[in-house]
């Protein structure tokens, strides 16, 4: 980190990041080489059970990168991740999986089942979960997101909003330690915000949120994570963040 | 046009909407088959089949519009295909007419051709479309994996009709997005744009399908769509609504013998 750290101690992390490198390749022409680009270069951090941190940056920082390393859904990725103390390997990714729940950006790439439920009985199916837990599990991911009543309904026929609460519910059905939501509240009118905010501040999981919205961060996180150009500029209070307009101009964050 | 597309599923609560999809898929492929044994000859076998047809599409309570909404789209080329057989048709021992008496002679086996394809589009269509209206897209895929479609294949269906409407919309946003840029089609060279249109959503599907496969993966998922499909046994209902459609088909059929 290039910049002052005011991270406090992190007890018991749930998640970890250590030292992560990842390099994307571009050919901009035929035989004009290859052009690197560090998406990640030497991310580390460490999250906190129930700690709920923003993940900031401009566009191209590398935020969603990191949240796709951070499950191993990455090849080629350098450094280590560890999710509840435990190393995430690729003959471990599939359990590891259910312990980080992962929101994309856009609910289309996660909702393709013929129903609400099915879909977001998807990941607990994959863990094994059937019967009346598989039922119960369902229920109260759907409740938790305030989607109950969209259980036998088609994604397909759903508001960008409304997918967004069915693809979290999706998510929360696993019972992660930790959410990775990426750009939770682009595409909400302010209304859903609130409402999003609402229901995410009631959630126990510890949060890792990607966001460009300094208002919504401030509203659900306390910590915050700056990337710029690959790098993890700033880690610590969301607050002392949201006063240093400097830092702020500096990273393309206002 | 609406960036809201539609199924063809109509909700409602008729017996037709109740009854499990394997029963209806059943009953609406037989239809076509027994159809297919029937000789023109036997017109009244014809006018039954249309009956039967018509007793199931008032069961459904769904309304004409509804049908004739998607109906008309296999329909229309196969009607002016079916016009177009007369005049192709060649004449044999079963002679020729004179066409509504203009001296223009056509063939009797063209215009025999003609009925028969006209009446056998059309009553495919009414129970397919029956079908569709009454049952949802996921049941349709699940009632085949039932029936015995390999489930790999039954989700594959499942999973490509669900992306069938994301891309239908990203290729509507895209048009309206060219349109508002003053694109109008009016010269040849101007189709070179929907080329460029293909091309990109070529490339978006690639991207949205590595992305898909990201989210199953990220869900403790094989990568795979591996979607569920309940099993569950027919009601005495549905057994009985589909020995009455049987044997009445095969009874028709064989008497147009």
């Amino acid at each position: 980190m290039s910049d002052e750290s005011v991270a406090a101690p992190v007890p018991v992390p749930v998640l970890e990041a250590r030292n992560l490198h990842y390099v994307y390749q571009h050919e901009h022409a035929p035989g004009a080489g290859k052009h690197l680009h560090a998406a990640m270069d030497g991310v580390s951090f460490a999250l906190a059970a129930g700690e709920r941190v923003a993940l900031l940056g401009a566009n191209g920082a590398g935020k969603s990168t990191l949240l796709l390393s951070l499950l191993g859904l990455l090849k080629r990725v350098d450094g280590e991740v560890l999710i509840a103390g435990e190393l995430l390997r690729r003959k471990n990714a599939r359990r590891l999986r259910a312990k980080l729940g992962l929101l994309f950006q856009d609910p289309d790439d996660q909702l393709f089942n013929p129903t609400v439920f099915d879909d977001v009985a998807f990941g607990p199916r994959n863990l094994g979960v059937d019967g009346d837990e598989l039922q119960s599990r369902v229920r109260r991911a759907l409740a938790d997101a305030g989607v109950s009543e969209l259980a036998e309904r088609s994604p397909m026929r759903l508001s960008v909003g409304q997918k967004k609460r069915v693809a979290l519910a999706g998510v929360l059905a696993m019972q992660p330690d930790v959410l990775a939501l990426d750009e939770p509240d682009a595409a909400l009118d302010p209304r859903g915000r609130r409402e999003l905010i609402a229901t995410l501040g009631a959630l126990s999981p510890a949060m890792l949120v990607v966001t460009h919205d300094l208002a919504f961060a401030s509203a659900l996180c306390e910590r915050a994570l700056v990337m710029d150009q690959g790098k993890l500029v700033f880690d610590g209070e969301m607050r002392a963040l949201m006063s240093d307009e400097a830092k702020l101009l500096q990273h393309g964050l206002a | 046009m609406s960036l809201h597309l539609r199924e063809i599923y109509v909700e409602g609560e008729s017996v037709l909407h109740r009854m499990d999809a394997r029963t209806k898929l059943i009953c609406a492929l037989a239809l076509p088959f027994a159809v297919l044994a029937m000789p023109l000859d036997a017109s009244w076998s014809y006018a039954a089949c249309f009956a039967l047809a018509l007793v199931a599409f008032t069961l459904s309570r769904c309304h004409w519009r509804e049908l004739l909404r998607f109906a008309w789209i296999p329909l229309v080329p196969l009607f002016i295909a079916a016009l177009f057989l007369p005049f192709f048709a060649q004449n044999d021992a079963s002679g020729s007419v004179n066409l509504f008496g203009s001296g223009v002679r056509v063939a009797r086996q063209g215009i025999d051709a003609t009925l028969l394809l006209l009446a056998r589009s059309t009553l495919t269509v009414l129970v397919l479309g029956t079908l569709a209206l009454t049952t949802k897209a996921h049941e349709i895929f699940a009632g085949l994996a039932r029936l015995g479609l390999p489930k790999r294949a039954a989700q594959s269906l499942a999973l490509s009709f669900r992306l069938t409407f994301v891309f239908a919309e990203e290729t509507l946003r895209m048009v309206r997005a060219r349109d508002a840029r003053g694109y109008r089609p009016r010269f040849v060279w101007s189709v070179s744009a929907i080329g460029r249109v293909a091309g990109a959503l070529f490339l978006r599907a690639y991207a949205r399908g590595e992305r898909l496969q990201r989210a199953m993966l990220a869900r403790s998922g094989s990568g795979h769509a591996d979607m569920h499909f309940e099993t569950r046994s027919l009601s005495r209902r549905d057994w009985l609504a589909m020995a009455v459609w049987l044997g009445a088909l095969v009874a028709l059929a064989w008497s147009a013998q």
